[in-house]
């Protein structure tokens, strides 16, 4: 086997593992990661597919390894001083991102600040073996501590990452409006009004990859 | 004239509240990190939220984070952000190659 080969089945075997796609972002971990998209708000599906499908290029010139996965979250609404409160969430298409041989964390690290640069990005996940957390690096200013703990992803946590590939994800890993779809009245006329009438409706289980979140351990916060 | 003006800014910040993810929160970050008080601060920060473009997960994490933190340390009443509730303050061994 070549050892272009051996990375490439190496890389598969890591976008199905949910324990690897983990262990990337512990304590423990000899490589920097990161998780970073060129999606962008304001653009259709297609034309953010299409810049993603830049960045991946992007990233194989600059010597990374990557694979895809779904950035996820979810933001809570309320009205009428918190009497209705709905969720609106979001996701984009991203990319795990670690070098394929040895590279410096500062290296790393300023490669990936240049492609948030070059993409229009806020910023993006990162964990280096040298920090104790995993922390929001920005495109411009301090990075953000996001936390050192990371695990499956439960209802509590707002922000995680789905992976595509692999087993389906547990019940424990979805939100409550994705179990059951929303129930409350006054909840789905919101979410059709929003153009989100696909939330009053169960989600489709077979569509969703098992997910993790980085959170904040106790003592963190 | 006050009250229309509160009534706009009223009906933008609905407008923001039901919209597309990301922006309400963005709206209140951008108030509080520039100190956004008066009707007339508020009115030009909820036209450049719905003007401006998409909100990412990043942005929206940062942004949900600093609201949290202001209104925990600072309290809603101080328009200032936290500066001491960084989490580079908190903990200075996080992360020391970011400057």
């Amino acid at each position: 086997m070549k050892f272009a080969e051996w990375l490439a089945l190496d890389a598969m075997a890591a976008r199905r593992s949910f324990a690897r796609s983990v262990g990337k972002f512990q304590l423990q971990t000899t490589k920097p990661v990161a998780i970073l998209t060129a999606f962008r708000g304001e653009r259709s599906l297609s034309d953010n597919r299409a810049a993603n499908a830049q960045l991946a290029n992007d990233l194989q010139q600059l010597n990374l390894g990557f694979y895809p996965v779904n950035g996820m979250g979810q933001e809570d609404h309320q009205t009428l001083f918190g009497l209705v409160q709905w969720v609106v969430p979001s996701s984009e298409e991203s990319f795990v991102v670690q070098p394929r041989g040895a590279m410096p964390e500062q290296a790393f690290e300023a490669a990936i600040r240049n492609l948030l640069h070059n993409y229009g990005q806020f910023g993006a996940m990162m964990k280096l073996p040298s920090s104790l957390q995993a922390f929001l690096l920005k495109a411009d200013g301090d990075p953000e501590g996001k936390g050192s703990e990371v695990g499956a992803r439960t209802s509590n946590d707002p922000y995680y990452s789905q992976l595509k590939s692999g087993p389906r994800a547990d019940a424990s890993m979805l939100s409550p409006w994705e179990i059951r779809g929303e129930l409350n009245p006054v909840k789905r006329a919101i979410n059709w009004w929003g153009g989100r009438s696909a939330m009053n409706q169960p989600a489709d289980r077979s569509k969703i990859g098992r997910r993790f979140s980085i959170r904040q351990a106790e003592g963190e916060a | 004239m006050n009250f229309i003006s509160w009534f706009r800014l009223f009906l933008l910040e609905q407008r923001l509240n039901f919209g597309a993810f990301g922006k309400y929160d963005r709206y209140r970050c951008w108030c509080l990190e520039r100190n956004g008080k008066t009707v007339a601060e508020k009115l030009h920060i909820a036209r450049e939220v719905i003007d401006g473009p998409g909100v990412s997960l990043a942005e929206s994490q940062h942004n949900v984070e600093f609201i949290r933190k202001h209104s925990v340390v600072g309290g809603k009443a101080n328009g200032r952000p936290a500066k001491d509730a960084s989490p580079m303050n908190r903990n200075p061994e996080l992360h020391g190659t970011g400057s």
